[in-house]
């Protein structure tokens, strides 16, 4: 007789769950569901609606903007100085868009799964470092879509050094040390309330903008 | 009330839900309690929890973890509390319902069931 799921099923369903809610949702399945197969189909409808959750907590609209701002910047400055051509090609300035992509998607889901128990020092980086490498993946898929490989490496790098001081600026909400075990969302309300993020992030996104909008100004002339 | 504290039907359902487990609310027993209350129409777990922390971040619910027990792996429960926002909230809604089933009944009278009876046009 079955008496639950299995624990290496358990384990391996509790990975894909944020670890902030890991213990309490994963507790719940197990007490709810009586064997493997019951716990299974009720993982694949409530895992991703608490990863969902999760996201909505922890990410911030107007960091994330800022981030791929600062990200579009890098690759496009690359571009400008090693493969100009890319940028007068159709589709040119979309295709820089897309190792960006990858870069948010990988941030979103770094903040999302961050254990706000535990903190150490290069944390703001993690999510930074795995954004370069999802936006090196997301060009390997590409084909003739890619950037030239040259310009790839230099904005990767560029996006690394602006993101990541940038995600030290102004740190997630994920990343602030939470007080009596406050939710993230409150902590992000909380900032913004200061006055003091938001009006400081919203002047590097305009300084930010003025120079790409320059730059775009510049090429077709 | 402002709008973010205004609570949608499915927020009214887990809040009743909470109040009337008391101190034995957490995710199994609150979806449970939630089910029977939104009977016939089925609820899943994931979109309770995605309300249990929408409305923990509105302010109207606290949380806390208990240790951890057996019948659950070894895991601990995350139990919910009603907090005055929260219950006011919810006394707000039950009024506006109280106030649309008084006027359904005065409309269709009280103590019977409400039957379909439109007037035709002479």
């Amino acid at each position: 007789m079955e008496s639950g799921p299995s624990e290496v099923i358990l384990r391996a369903v509790g990975r894909l769950i944020p670890a902030a809610c890991r213990e309490e949702v994963l507790g719940d399945m197990r007490e709810r569901c009586g064997s493997t197969r019951e716990f299974l189909g009720e993982a694949s409808h409530v895992v991703p609606l608490v990863i969902v959750s999760r996201v909505r907590r922890t990410s911030d609209p107007l960091l994330l903007l800022m981030d791929a701002v600062m990200a579009y910047t890098a690759f496009f400055t690359a571009t400008w100085w090693l493969e100009r051509s890319v940028l007068y090609s159709e589709w040119g300035l979309i295709r820089l868009a897309i190792p960006v992509a990858g870069m948010l998607l990988a941030l979103v889901l770094a903040d999302a799964y961050s254990d706000p128990k535990k903190r150490w020092p290069g944390r703001p980086l993690l999510g930074v470092v795995l954004g370069t490498a999802l936006a090196f993946a997301s060009q390997l898929a590409l084909g003739p879509w890619a950037l030239p490989r040259v310009a790839m490496i230099w904005g990767a790098g560029m996006a690394m050094l602006l993101v990541s001081t940038m995600r030290m600026m102004f740190p997630p909400a994920a990343d602030q040390a939470q007080v009596a075990k406050i939710p993230a969302f409150w902590v992000k309300l909380d900032a913004v309330s200061l006055g003091l993020r938001r009006p400081a992030a919203i002047y590097v996104l305009l300084v930010v903008a003025a120079v790409v909008g320059f730059a775009v100004a510049r090429l077709w002339r | 009330m402002a709008k973010s504290d205004a609570l949608g039907q499915f927020e009214q359902l887990v809040l009743t839900a909470i109040l009337s487990l008391r101190d034995n609310a957490y995710g199994v027993t609150i979806h449970e309690k939630v089910s029977e209350l939104a009977r016939p129409k089925t609820v899943s777990p994931g979109a309770v929890y995605i309300t249990l922390d929408r409305l923990e971040d509105k302010g109207m619910l606290s949380s806390w973890l208990t240790d951890p027990t057996p019948e659950r792996g070894g895991r601990a429960k995350r139990c919910y509390r009603l907090e005055a926002l929260g219950e006011r909230a919810l006394q707000e809604s039950a009024e506006t319902a109280k106030r649309i089933w008084e006027t359904v009944a005065e409309v269709l009278g009280s103590g019977r069931r409400p039957k379909w009876n439109p007037v035709r046009p002479k």
